[in-house]
């Protein structure tokens, strides 16, 4: 047993002799800028941009690595947890900002850039300020729009002497005579995310902006109802089809395109480029853009919001200045937004942009020669805005598994909310 | 005759029932193999189990030029070759203790062998890697090896097969002189090697197939292990493609050598495990 | 038998005499020891002290005794985590491996050409990788264009949700335990089968015994002691399994939570949401009940007994 003790002695003097040694310090003028993110993407994006950067720092030798990294947070919070390193950029996407959210590690680790968006701040929508909102201050600066259309096949339509479905009842109708041939207008799964997507388009909230759960309210309460037994309407008409949360992104959607029995998707911008044409290459012309369908009774947005990836600098690292600036060419000027949508076809989030004709006037071939543009132009000043919450995983999580059962009919609306509402409340207790 | 004509039935239908179960065994990994040499609207293409149109190779192409393939590659088998040999001679050395020795505490020692196997990896996952980080070894080689050059159920193993050596002749050769350890060294490790054989293949799987872990603690492109590295191309989904096709191949390179060792060494294995699991 | 008890007299009358002989065992086992001590145990002691205290990893954790336990206890996903994990475990069981059992007994025939050959063959799944071969399942599970629906569209039949129903999920999951391990199973049931005296077969066919009467009075009997130890690596493995499900459902552990295991709970609810002590009361709690387990299943198995 003194063995043992003495050799466990000795390794733990040697863990701590190591660890207290100093890091090597960097030499000025060589600069390795570092950055994490999990779409390929960004980074493509980022790295043409640095090397346009770059030029402003010529007396700066600078080599950027910049990765594809899988389970990207849960390693960036490991890291931040064990006192690793941690990447000089970072991609949050915006479905993981509430982890970072706990215990106010966003505020600790990284950079506030709220003051050093300064007059930038107000050229970027609010809507996409808020997700990466943490105490009323910003921690990312987002990659795109997210605003949600409607991506379909104009031929399947055509063939029927069908048009393009405007409003919710009239989208229904339409799917319920299309599912007389087994076609499907669009899909749902079990996530909780899409299931906020539809939420915010008709109005309604989960969370407020200071991250407080308010689906028990009776307003947001009642549009949750309705917006699952619109859901249910569509999947019990045909128009809307089931889909498992494991095949929503894979080939199997893209098939039952390809084979004419899926019209399309109710999906946001980026679907288009990081889901839709990378798989469905073959498809090149098949496809338009319009509107997605709103609520009858006008009680609803023009379109609705998911996702997006916000760009979070660590402040503690050597680099931070230059990985800011980076941050701030590449993403907060109207050139560069302009830029990204050309080269990667994710929307800008400045306003302004939407009159730029590089962006109204650009014809994508992919959509046969439309200029999808202008359909993100016609709504881009009604984007619902989506607030972040410290709870909104544990929420969209148990929301999904709420969703399933009442997808297939095991629970009706009022007891889907009604068992969130009292899981929600049990954790959030759990948390005080 | 009946009696002949039904046994000659039975041996039919043995044979029709272990050779279906075979191929549907082998399926997935003929799809696995066929999908890799396919496009991924192929893959997707009903019926799934017809060859590919066109053997094309592009995909391994792909693999081995676009991605940095071949260092996980390497990287893997270093690791897994590495944690191989330490673990045949911990475990050996360990298990020759627990089978041979009578020692104070050993039944205590025992439990506590058999309980740290079943400490589930994900609850020691975080500490561990702050541990790794304070002794600076996250990125560091030593963190995929020396954890785990002792495990526990290869010591448990390695007794199951040393208790079959008969004790007569260690006694010989200590009256002979021979040290304890060349009692190990001498007379025990020749006659355990098809047991080590087994926890070789069986060490060399884990440490192939292990994901979690490099995952927390390699970084950098050309250090990953390949478990990892599939996971990137996965997650690495761009304007490209989805590289399903890329990812079969992947897969596919992943089984082979590892299939290949196995068939080399199924001899050794199987009579390995004879003189091995036998003896409770 | 016979020679194991002969075994265990000589080295009775061996032990003493020798000081090495005394020190020998503990230098031999002290590399498992040491490294146990420092990178499993100390770890597992850290864990077990978090999972009285709220930490987030980066901030001072916050001393709460039991609640992480109450709310773990009150968590209806827990409990159908715990569920789930329990099928599993009885389905690898109860299904694995008495499939492995008879494999092993039909691949062991005497009148079985190339049986090497099949035996590779049933042996291909255990050494692919967890990651590829998840993601070969994926597809094969696929609602449209899967291997395993293809049949049934071919015959005009509904296909199966595999990945989307809250039962065939569980299904598809056991299909997937079944197929990677039922091979290495079945190769060690063959070394069993192997050591069986061929005489008791002959003796009983003497008697007039049938197949079935054969299996059940010699094989099964014999082989009890390996069908221990094949249940309790078998118990271990299906009681932690991850890696599957998380790669087959994306993480999710969908639909409806209805394949999630208590290991991918432990890992969604505490890591991703940095709730680090109640990740650790999940894995104390799963450690304790495997570790119970275990032990019953060791003393059955007669591990403990004295002059072992």
């Amino acid at each position: 047993m003194r063995r043992l003790l003495t050799i466990v002695t000795i390794l733990l003097a040697c863990a701590l002799l190591s660890a207290a040694l100093p890091a090597a310090a960097q030499d000025a003028s060589e600069v390795t800028l570092t950055m994490w993110t999990h779409d390929g993407l960004y980074v493509q994006f980022f790295s043409a941009r640095a090397e346009e950067w770059k030029e402003r720092h010529p007396d700066v030798n600078f080599t950027f690595e910049f990765e594809v990294v899988p389970s990207v947070f849960d390693k960036v919070l490991g890291n931040l947890a064990a006192g690793e390193e941690i990447p000089d950029l970072l991609g949050i996407e915006q479905g993981s900002f509430p982890r970072f959210m706990q215990g106010g590690i966003i505020e600790s680790k990284f950079l506030d850039l709220t003051d050093l968006l300064a007059d930038d701040y107000d050229l970027i929508v609010e809507g996409r300020h808020t997700p990466y909102k943490y105490q009323g201050r910003v921690y990312g600066v987002d990659s795109s729009l997210c605003a949600v259309v409607y991506y379909y096949q104009p031929s399947i339509f055509e063939e029927r002497g069908l048009s393009v479905p405007t409003t919710w009842d009239e989208y229904i109708e339409t799917g319920a005579a299309l599912a007389e041939e087994g076609i499907a207008m669009s899909y749902i799964t079990d996530h909780g995310g899409m299931f906020m997507m539809y939420l915010l388009q008709r109005g309604g909230a989960i969370f407020d902006e200071h991250g407080e759960f308010v689906l028990p309210e009776e307003e947001n309460r009642t549009i949750a109802i309705e917006v699952l037994n619109l859901l249910r309407e569509g999947l019990d008409s045909g128009a809307i089809r089931y889909v498992p949360s494991a095949e929503v992104w894979g080939p199997a959607i893209i098939n039952a395109y390809r084979e004419g029995n899926l019209v399309g998707a109710i999906m946001p911008d980026w679907y288009s480029d990081y889901i839709l044409k990378p798989q469905a290459e073959d498809m090149a012309e098949q496809f338009r853009i319009a509107r997605m369908p709103i609520w009858d009774d006008g009680n609803s947005h023009k379109t609705s919001v998911w996702g997006g990836t916000g760009f979070a600098v660590a402040k503690e690292n050597d680099n931070a200045q230059y990985a800011w600036e980076l941050l701030q060419y590449t993403y907060v000027t109207l050139e560069n937004q302009i830029k990204r949508y050309e080269e990667i076809a994710y929307y800008p989030t400045m306003a302004a942009a939407f009159h730029d004709d590089r962006i109204v006037g650009l014809s994508d071939p992919f959509y046969a020669g439309q200029k999808t543009g202008e359909v993100f132009a016609e709504i881009v000043d009604d984007v619902p805005i989506w607030y972040q919450s410290l709870f909104r995983r544990t929420f969209e999580l148990q929301m999904a598994a709420e969703l399933a059962l009442f997808f297939d009919g095991s629970v009706t609306a009022d007891e889907a909310i009604d068992n969130i509402v009292q899981y929600m409340e049990d954790e959030i207790a759990f948390a005080e | 005759m009946g009696e002949r004509f039904g046994q000659r039935l039975g041996v039919i239908a043995l044979h029709v029932v272990v050779i279906s179960g075979a191929l549907l065994t082998v399926a997935p990994i003929v799809f696995m193999i066929y999908s890799s040499f396919k496009t991924t609207t192929e893959i997707f293409t009903l019926p799934p189990w017809l060859p590919p149109a066109e053997w094309s190779f592009k995909n391994y192409e792909t693999l081995l030029t676009g991605w940095a393939y071949p260092y996980w590659y390497i990287n893997s088998i270093i690791y897994a070759a590495v944690v191989t040999i330490f673990v045949l001679f911990f475990c050996s050395l360990a298990g020759f203790a627990f089978a041979k020795y009578y020692f104070r505490g050993k039944n205590l020692l025992f439990i506590m062998l058999i309980g740290s196997t079943m400490i589930p990896f994900q609850l020691i996952l975080i500490p561990l890697f702050i541990l790794m980080s304070r002794i600076d070894w996250v990125n560091h080689p030593a963190s995929m090896i020396v954890p785990w050059m002792a495990p526990a159920f290869g010591i448990f193993l390695m007794r199951q097969y040393i208790q079959a050596v008969p004790s007569e002749l260690m006694e010989s050769a200590r009256i002979d002189g021979a040290s304890e350890f060349r009692i190990y060294a001498q007379i025990i490790v020749p006659l355990v090697r098809p047991g080590l054989t087994t926890l070789a293949i069986l060490t060399f799987l884990g440490s192939w197939n292990s994901f979690i872990w490099p995952l927390m603690v390699l970084r950098g492109n050309r250090v990953i292990t390949l478990p990892v590295g599939i996971a990137t191309m996965r997650s690495q989904a761009t304007a490209s493609q989805i590289p399903y096709g890329e990812m079969m191949a992947a897969a596919t390179l992943v089984s082979v050598p590892v299939i290949l060792l196995f068939l080399m060494l199924q001899r050794y294995f199987i009579s390995g495990l004879t003189i091995g699991a036998v003896k409770g | 038998m016979v020679q194991a008890a002969m075994t265990r007299g000589r080295e009775a009358r061996a032990g003493g005499g020798f000081q090495q002989h005394k020190l020998a065992p503990y230098a031999f086992i002290s590399p498992f020891y040491v490294l146990f001590a420092f990178f499993f145990l100390a770890p597992s002691v850290i864990a077990l002290v978090l999972s009285l205290f709220r930490w987030d990893g980066i901030n001072d954790p916050r001393f709460v005794l039991g609640r992480n336990y109450g709310r773990l206890l009150s968590d209806k996903v827990f409990a159908q985590a715990a569920t789930n994990t329990a099928v599993y475990a009885i389905a690898s069981l109860f299904i694995v491996i008495p499939l492995a059992l008879v494999l092993a007994v039909l691949l062991n025939a005497k009148s079985l050409r190339f049986s090497n050959v099949w035996r590779a063959m049933y042996f291909t799944p255990v050494v692919t990788s967890t990651v590829a071969i998840s993601l070969v399942f994926q597809i094969l599970y696929n609602q449209d264009t899967g291997l395993l629906n293809a049949p049934l569209i071919y015959l005009g039949l509904e296909p199966i949700y595999w990945l989307g129903d809250r039962s065939w999920v569980k299904v598809a999951i056991i299909i997937l335990i079944a197929w990677r391990s039922t091979g290495l199973l079945t190769i060690y049931f063959l070394a069993g089968l192997q050591s069986i005296p061929e005489e008791l077969y002959e003796a009983a066919s003497i008697d007039g015994a049938s197949m079935l009467q054969k299996f059940f009075r010699i094989t099964i009997p014999m082989l009890r002691p390996i069908i221990l130890f094949v249940s309790i690596i078998v118990l271990l493995s299906s009681i932690q399994i991850f890696d599957e499900i998380h790669i087959l459902t994306n993480g999710s552990g969908g639909p409806a939570n209805a394949s999630m295991s208590v290991v991918q709970y432990l890992y969604e609810r505490g890591y991703t949401r940095l709730r680090l002590g109640f990740a650790s009361a999940v894995g104390t709690v799963l450690f304790a009940t495997v570790f119970i387990l275990s032990l019953l299943q060791l003393q059955w198995y007669g591990v403990f007994r004295k002059e072992d």
